[in-house]
């Protein structure tokens, strides 16, 4: 495939500015060596439950075994745990296990409400973690001017959210379908806003704005608690776009993970991520979220 | 009756008072005029003595009468001078060096402590003739790199100047070249400091007790001065090693009135290089050199007054230029300091002697991409700066022999541009600016009491520090103690306490281990740092040639800051700095041991440091301590030096240096787990992307340990008019030990980079 200049432009930079310091090094090297650097670390295996508390639906979390990075294959999932539930307070009951490490329990979360959670499984330490579900984030839009872009015609959209009182955590991801192909997470955003926030911001030259968002946006109601919350974007018609608000665990679990996606591809001199847990004892995640979504 | 009592009590010290006479002056060396910091003048019927201070000025009180007053100085003939002292009298006393060191030194050092108020583990002053005896990388001698044989005081990275003192970090340690602070300190990522050995006179380092005098950084002080020009003769010396080649001319503008010292040093492997691509018709040129200019003038206005004026400034710069299908591209990343210090030295009385200086310094870090194509421009840069100015009077009082009085203070305006981001793309019409200036203004204080008893030597002082920035102000006051004890002949216990606070902070990447950094002032959101450190040691010496000691310190610091987790360096990404750092709390603790023996036929040094080093951060790791990145267990180190001849003209020495360190620590995701899909990704059925990479703790690695055996023959021809030469055959990493530089992944697996083989070296160095 032919590149365009840009592409080409930016090839070539990209490559110089990853391979600066291993240029330098080498230079000054009469004889470089290089050998694989035995990182095995002593890892116990801990357990790890993934469960996302959402009102709309029914309650199901996994649990299975850490392991060395070392290891491969498919997890250790485990079976025989006891999986307790209380909501502010009180028991509502054992999640049943379903196989392959899956635990349900038959009751939509509440929103508003406090969820405990504790884990008991021979050999491992008692797990223990909670969670506030939050309230459905109150989000309208308004579509503005039309713009061909490649043949096909998008819409400049107002989002309007409108902040309760209180902490909040939003995000704000979108699914395209628009070419009769599979549905996929639009991992690139062009927006300018200050009430979007930057930890996922990606610095570009052949962006328009000169940077773009990747994989979601998160957005801050740091001083504005209460108040309205706007920026625009591009939409397409068959777009389905979602407003989330999360717990604060749930918030940093998704901060860790994609900051992690996103240096993976981006930044050589990052520092390196750790996975968000509020599971004591343990690891995963045991947080809450809401959903808003529609469709143009 | 009371009267009578205290006029009983008055008349002794009325006439002890009436008695005595001020004896003041400097003391300098006979053939270049080079004043000598830290000269001994001693009486031997009052078994009193001082040390001349920075500038070479000593004033002492003696009783009126015969007086016998002795002078000496490492490397330098006693001088002696009997007199009869009826009022005050400048006597400016000038040393001839030693031909035999061995005699010099011993006559020099008996009976007498030559640091009375710090222990050696607590403060050292280094021998610069003896560097240049050191085995180091390629032959280049770096002060940096031989204050590491040191007890704790570990490097970084594999033969980087960088370094920790007492589980500090390397932002910590505040190094000043003629009371100018330098804020990067390193060429070549740290493979050499900006120290010419060749322009260097003198250097002292602090690690415990630090004196008031000296705050803005926790941990050390490394306070090196440059030298001032020879006002009798010109002088000049030429040094090449297979990395650089440097140049030093010294001479005087007008005989003992004016002198001047210019001294250049800059790689040269750059050149060759650039020679074989052009030659080979390469469509690209890249290349890397650094260079250090040093230039210093004085002016003796006359007997009570002088001027200095000094500048330095330095560079590093990597570079790749070309063109490749008709598009031209350049890429350049460079950082550098420039420092200017205008300075007056005026002996106002005879005791009272005061330096006033107004300097300027400033770091500069830059990375620029650009690259044109039919007139279409792209530009990235990013860059980093860094400038202060300020105003700094110090005096020195000579109150009494026991008391000896320092009081000054420092006014700064600094400001602070880290990470500025421009930004150009002509193809899509992207054109911005973004990054952030500050300014904040200092203003310090301080009082110090250097006290001499018999048997009790103390340096107490107190320090007081103001910062304003973005309308808020933080103040610090600072007390200092440093207390050495003779219990008995040759045995002293020494402690010492201080408190500091540090307003700069040098952010570091730790995934890596490349020494990149970028330095930062504390904010109304960012509080500076402070740390309080304690010690107490214990120290015997054995004649003129032994010592050994022990010391033990706990240090506690606040403040410190971190990247926070994912944040990137040099990318951009992010332009508030702030949104990307943790601010905790670090512990460090450990004892260090040195046996010495010096001033014979063969020297030699052993240290061994025994330290912990831990942080804590809020945001970091559910707030549960974990090591520090430089926590190093164990380090030892071995200095041998052998004269097999030391007689001139034909000087021969032998040299061995040994390392030993536990390996740093570096943060390596060490466990998998199963994590669900993000939002979203749960109704596209392509993808499956559950797996995540974490880890146990930050630094939770910890690399393997270094060690290097290094050997170094020198052999030195001068004549007594000072002419000569000297060649220096080193080897650096005798038994090939495959020591970790970097860390990085290639595919996926963790690989260690090892840059430092066997090399051999030879260097040679010319003096008229």
């Amino acid at each position: 495939m032919l590149l365009t200049k840009i592409q080409l432009m930016k090839l070539v930079i990209k490559h110089l500015v990853k391979y600066n310091f291993i240029f330098v090094c080498l230079f000054f090297a009469f004889v470089s060596c290089e050998k694989d650097l035995d990182t095995r670390i002593e890892v116990s295996p801990k357990l790890c439950f993934n469960c996302i508390l959402n009102p709309d639906s029914l309650i199901k979390g996994s649990l299975s075994l850490s392991r060395s990075i070392s290891e491969a294959g498919a997890f250790v999932k485990i079976n025989h745990a006891t999986v307790e539930l209380k909501k502010d307070g009180q028991f509502i009951g054992l999640m049943q296990n379903t196989g392959n490490g899956i635990y349900g329990l038959t009751f939509k979360p509440c929103s508003g409400s406090i969820y405990e959670l504790t884990i008991k499984a021979e050999g491992f330490p008692e797990l223990h973690a909670s969670t506030k579900v939050p309230e459905k984030p109150s989000v309208s839009c308004l579509l503005n001017d039309s713009v061909r872009i490649y043949g096909y015609t998008n819409y400049l959209t107002t989002y309007t959210i409108h902040d309760r009182l209180g902490e909040n955590h939003y995000w704000q991801f979108k699914i395209e379908n628009r070419f009769g192909r599979k549905e996929f997470v639009v991992y690139h955003y062009d927006i300018n806003s200050v009430i979007i926030d930057d930890f996922n911001k990606v610095t570009d030259a052949t962006d328009k704005l000169g940077f773009h968002y990747e994989y979601y946006l998160r957005i801050n109601d740091n001083g504005l608690d209460g108040k309205i919350l706007t920026y625009t974007d591009l939409t397409h018609p068959k777009d389905c776009i979602s407003f989330m608000d999360t717990d604060v665990h749930y918030d940093k679990y998704m901060k860790s993970s994609i900051k992690q996606k996103v240096n993976e591809y981006n930044s050589t001199f990052s520092e390196p991520v750790q996975i968000y847990t509020n599971i004591e004892n343990g690891l995963g995640i045991f947080g809450s979220a809401a959903i808003t979504s529609f469709k143009l | 009756m009371r009267i009578l009592l205290f006029l009983l009590f008055l008349f002794p010290v009325a006439i002890f008072v009436q008695g005595q006479v001020t004896v003041s002056g400097t003391i300098s060396d006979l053939k270049s005029g080079e004043r000598l910091v830290g000269g001994s003048v001693y009486s031997s019927e009052t078994r009193l003595g001082v040390s001349a201070n920075s500038y070479g000025f000593y004033s002492i009180k003696l009783p009126k009468g015969s007086n016998l007053i002795q002078v000496s100085y490492v490397g330098y003939q006693i001088s002696s001078v009997k007199m009869n002292l009826l009022k005050d009298t400048v006597i400016n006393f000038t040393l001839t060096t030693s031909l035999n060191l061995d005699e010099v030194t011993v006559k020099g050092n008996a009976g007498r402590n030559s640091h009375p108020y710090f222990s050696t583990l607590s403060m050292m002053k280094l021998d610069m003739a003896k560097m240049g005896d050191i085995p180091v990388i390629m032959g280049e001698r770096d002060l940096l790199k031989s204050i590491q044989y040191l007890p704790g005081i570990k490097g970084g990275a594999e033969n980087t100047a960088g370094y920790n003192v007492r589980g500090g970090s390397s932002d910590q340690n505040l190094i000043l070249l003629d009371g100018v602070p330098v804020y990067n300190v390193y060429h070549l990522m740290g493979f050499f400091s900006v120290f010419n050995g060749d322009a260097i006179k003198n250097a002292e380092i602090y690690k415990g007790g630090i004196p008031a005098r000296y705050g803005g950084r926790l941990s050390s002080v490394l306070d090196v001065s440059m030298k001032e020009g020879n006002l009798k003769k010109q002088e000049g010396s030429f040094s090449i090693s297979p990395i650089a080649g440097s140049l030093t001319l010294e001479g005087p503008i007008k005989k003992d009135t004016a002198s001047y010292l210019i001294s250049v040093r800059r790689t040269f492997i750059d050149g060759p290089l650039i020679l074989a691509e052009k030659m080979g018709n390469q469509p690209s040129v890249g290349g890397y050199y650094f260079y250090d200019l040093n230039a210093k003038a004085n002016w003796i206005l006359n007997s009570k007054n002088r001027v200095f004026l000094s500048i330095y400034s330095g560079l590093d710069r990597n570079y790749y230029n070309g063109t490749d299908h008709g598009l031209k591209f350049g890429y350049h990343y460079q950082w550098g300091n420039t420092t200017t210090v205008l300075r007056w030295n005026s002996t106002i009385n005879s005791r009272l002697f005061s330096n006033t200086s107004l300097y300027f310094s400033s770091f500069n870090n830059t990375q620029q991409d650009k690259s044109k194509d039919d007139g279409l421009v792209n530009l990235f840069k990013t860059s980093s700066k860094l400038n202060e100015w300020s105003f700094k009077p110090d005096f020195d009082y000579y109150l009494s022999p026991n008391h000896t009085l320092r009081l000054g203070g420092k006014v700064s305006l600094m400001s602070f541009m880290p990470n500025m981001l421009r930004m150009r793309n002509d193809e899509s019409k992207t054109n911005f600016r973004q990054g952030t200036k500050k300014q904040a203004f200092v203003g310090e204080a301080y009082l110090e009491d250097a006290i001499s008893l018999e048997r009790l030597n103390m340096n107490v002082g107190i320090r007081t520090a103001a910062y304003c920035i973005e309308g808020k102000t933080y103040t610090s006051v600072e007390p200092r103690l440093a207390i050495n004890l003779a219990i008995s002949p040759g045995i002293t216990i020494s402690s010492g306490y201080m408190r500091s606070s540090q307003v700069l902070h040098l952010l570091t990447n730790s995934s890596l281990g490349l020494p990149t950094d970028l330095w930062v002032a504390s904010t109304k959101n960012i509080s500076p740092q402070k740390a309080d450190q304690f010690s107490l040691g214990i120290e015997k010496r054995i004649g003129a040639s032994y010592t050994i000691g022990a010391e033990g310190y706990y240090k506690r610091m606040k403040n410190v800051t971190r990247f926070n987790e994912g944040a990137a360096f040099l990318s951009g990404n992010d332009q508030n700095w702030e949104n990307n750092v943790s601010v905790g709390e670090g512990e460090a603790y450990g004892s260090e041991f040195m046996f010495r023996r010096e001033n014979a036929r063969l020297n030699w040094m052993l240290a061994y440091t025994l330290s912990w080093s831990n942080q804590r951060f809020d945001g970091i790791n559910r707030g549960q301590w974990f090591p520090f990145k430089y926590d190093r267990r164990h380090d030892f180190s071995a200095l041998i030096d052998y004269k097999i001849r030391s007689k001139r003209p034909g000087e021969r020495k032998f040299s061995i240096a040994f390392v030993f360190q536990t390996g740093n620590h570096i943060t390596i995701n060490d466990t998998e787990i199963e994590g669900g899909l993000l939002p979203g990704f749960d109704k596209c059925s392509w993808s499956n992307d559950k797996v995540r990479q974490t880890y146990e703790n930050p630094n939770n690695f910890k690399m393997p340990s270094f060690h290097h055996l290094d050997l170094n023959y020198s052999v030195k021809k001068y004549r007594s008019s000072g002419r000569g030469h000297e060649w220096s055959f080193s080897g650096y990493n005798i038994y090939n030990h495959l020591n970790p530089w970097m860390t990085y992944k290639k595919d996926g697996v963790p690989k260690q980079l090892s840059i430092f083989p066997f090399i051999p070296s030879v260097s040679y160095r010319y003096k008229w």
